[in-house]
């Protein structure tokens, strides 16, 4: 065998199975979901067709519409808390903390919990906030409340800040990743130029970490966008997310074109995110070389 | 007035302990004074304490009669030109040079005149929109140096501003910094490990080593009369030789060296008979002659044998063992083409020519 057709064979071997596994298990189930959301619902089976009811019925239907503009607003409201609790930290890790050793300990500590099992966590945090949870026997320990509050879980409440802390590591990272870029001089260079700490931060570090605020706002989103355990374990019926809806319409209630329908707008909705994420990126992409 | 003043300054840090150790330092207003030693002498450390981006353990630091120990870096008279330029990527070249005054709030007229006039200064006009990554390193070099003069700071603080850009570029920034400091009148602080570039461009160099300042003076003076063997060598380069006072004169005193007897100037150095020298001798200073153009036995001449030649351009570099463990260095100015390819070859014997003048001797041996 000659060496460049062995070549060619060896990387061709190192391309295909991984092309393969993504054919055979992403595209191949996403085509025959694709071809699924136009079939119409014969119960208790469904039949080969091509007709837009399914989606009609997605915008039309009010309750869908509403557990859509719920997800989106938990998703955004996750993303929004993530951000908020994980900017502060990584700044403090990355500008405060001197100690090489310590910042990566506190970044590990950070990051950890992704090791423990997802279901886990969410369970954790039933434990908490539940009736008979830590929280509440506190409270009443502590006198602040005369008898134990059912307000704390299976509610819209209780699914931010479970998906916050399952979902926290994802906007952390990249934002970290992105304030640790950024060269010292910059910051010393501005504060030379005669500016304070806090313009400092918002025209010369802020910008130069929003790449990272961007990627860790995508994966936050998209992640809790799709999620169905957290709202399935401390959502409650108020909780319920548009994935919840896709569960049951492969499960119990049986209408597979529906839940195909529903899982095509969900995957729509992705792509746009991280498209436009990507974008922006792109653009504010810099040489901080 | 004094420009910067220094004084008992110390600054330790955890792991690489006391770097800057008991300084004491008076620039002149309008002087160009440069800091030079090689990495790790606190040369650096000295900038940053005078910038505020380090705070000493104690003495103080004032810059134009005021004290400014403890006071921020942004409320300091001073801007600092960084050895990575530090231009932020996410401006463009007139918003780099204008932030400072922009975040001050200073009339948008009164910005855009300064920043024009700071980028014509450098000259670098026609890229007043262009973003940092569309720039060669010696236009950085020539924005961050706009940067830092628009706001007309009493000390211009320069963290080895060449030491990025190619030979050609850097001789070039030189002979311009140099302009610059003269239209200007700012005081110049340069921090450098480059000798000729701390040469070139300076009033005063002051040679660092471990923290303190060894040697302080003009160019001339240090390369001249060095203070100690570590300045002959770092300046320039010099051949040490160890030696032995043979006999002492009014000023002047014989020294025993390797097979040569040299006449020395003492300088005010206390060298009696019988003790260890160090003799320092530039290479320019001497000259190889062949051994029969010259009778055997004078005195203030070194035997020895060529091990190489190292063409230079415009000089001719001679290694030629004497028996000591290191080669002497001989430069010769190649004047004429007829010059060119008349050396001696490797391996003859040769007898060294010193001029006994320039000679520096050090009490003790050194071992380089």
């Amino acid at each position: 065998m000659r060496a460049s057709t062995r070549e060619a064979w060896l990387k061709s071997a190192l391309v295909l199975p991984p092309l393969a596994w993504t054919l055979v298990f992403m595209f191949v189930p996403y085509a025959i979901m694709f071809t699924y959301s136009f079939y119409t619902r014969k119960y208790p089976t469904f039949v080969p067709d091509f007709q837009f009811g399914n989606y009609i019925a997605l915008f039309q239907d009010v309750q869908y519409r509403q557990v859509f503009l719920r997800t989106l607003k938990i998703a955004s409201l996750v993303s929004l808390f993530a951000l908020l609790l994980s900017y502060p930290v990584a700044y403090c890790l990355v500008f405060k903390i001197r100690s090489l050793r310590l910042r990566m300990a506190l970044y590990m500590a950070v990051i950890v919990p992704l090791w423990v099992s997802y279901l886990l966590r969410a369970y954790t945090w039933k434990t908490i906030l539940g009736s008979q949870g830590v929280l509440n026997s506190f409270l009443v320990w502590a006198g602040i409340l005369a008898q134990p509050t059912d307000l704390l879980l299976y509610n819209q409440f209780s699914m931010v800040i479970t998906l916050v802390h399952i979902f926290i590591p994802f906007m952390f990272m990249p934002i970290f990743t992105s304030l640790e870029k950024i060269p010292r001089s910059l910051i010393e260079a501005s504060k030379d130029l005669g500016v304070g700490r806090g313009w400092t931060f918002l025209k010369i570090t802020l910008p130069l970490s929003l790449p990272g605020v961007m990627a860790g706002f995508t994966f936050t989103f998209c992640l809790s966008f799709g999620d169905f355990v957290a709202p399935f374990l401390v959502g409650g019926p108020d909780g319920f997310m548009i994935a919840n809806i896709v569960q049951s319409q492969f499960g119990t209630a049986l209408n597979w074109p529906l839940g195909s329908a529903i899982s095509i707008a969900i995957l729509a909705i992705v792509l746009t995110v991280i498209s436009i994420s990507d974008r922006f990126e792109r653009s504010g992409r810099l040489d901080l070389g | 007035m004094n420009a910067i003043s220094l004084t008992h300054l110390t600054k330790s840090f955890p792991t690489a302990g006391r770097v800057v150790d008991d300084l004491t330092l008076r620039v002149r207003q309008g002087e160009f004074i440069t800091l030079l030693g090689p990495s790790g002498c606190g040369k650096t450390t000295t900038l940053r304490l005078i910038a505020g981006f380090e705070f000493p353990d104690s003495g103080s630091v004032s810059v134009a009669g005021t004290d400014v120990t403890d006071v921020p870096p942004y409320r300091r008279p001073v801007n600092t030109v960084f050895q990575d330029y530090a231009l932020f990527p996410h401006m463009n070249v007139e918003q780099n040079v204008g932030y400072g005054m922009w975040v001050a709030r200073l009339p948008k007229r009164e910005i855009s005149e300064r920043v024009a006039a700071a980028l014509q200064m450098v000259g670098l006009s026609e890229k007043a929109a262009a973003r940092p990554s569309e720039l060669s390193g010696g236009q950085k070099q020539r924005v961050a140096l706009a940067r830092a003069i628009v706001r007309r700071p009493k000390v211009l603080l320069l963290d080895e501003p060449l030491s990025a850009l190619d030979a050609k570029l850097r001789e070039a920034m030189q002979v311009e910094l140099r302009h610059l400091h003269r239209k200007l009148g700012i005081t110049f602080l340069l921090v450098t490990h480059d000798q000729s570039e701390a040469m070139v461009m300076s009033d005063r160099i002051l040679i660092m080593e471990a923290g303190k300042v060894v040697q302080d003076g003009s160019p001339l003076d240090l390369y001249d009369s060095p203070a100690s063997p570590y300045v002959a060598d770092f300046l320039g380069t010099s051949n040490l030789i160890p030696g032995n006072v043979h006999a002492t004169e009014l000023d002047s005193i014989r020294v025993k060296a390797v097979d040569a007897l040299f006449r020395v100037r003492t300088r005010g150095r206390s060298l009696p008979t019988s003790a260890n020298v160090t003799l320092a001798i530039r290479p320019e200073k001497t000259e190889v002659i062949a051994p029969e153009s010259s009778p055997v036995g004078t005195p203030a001449q070194l035997t020895g044998r060529i091990i190489e030649h190292f063409f230079h351009g415009g000089m001719l570099r001679t290694a030629i063992d004497i028996g000591l463990p290191l080669p002497f260095l001989v430069d010769t100015q190649i004047k004429s083409a007829a010059m060119q390819g008349q050396q001696l070859p490797p391996g003859s014997p040769c007898r060294l020519r010193v001029d006994e003048d320039s000679i520096v001797a050090f009490a003790g041996s050194h071992r380089p």
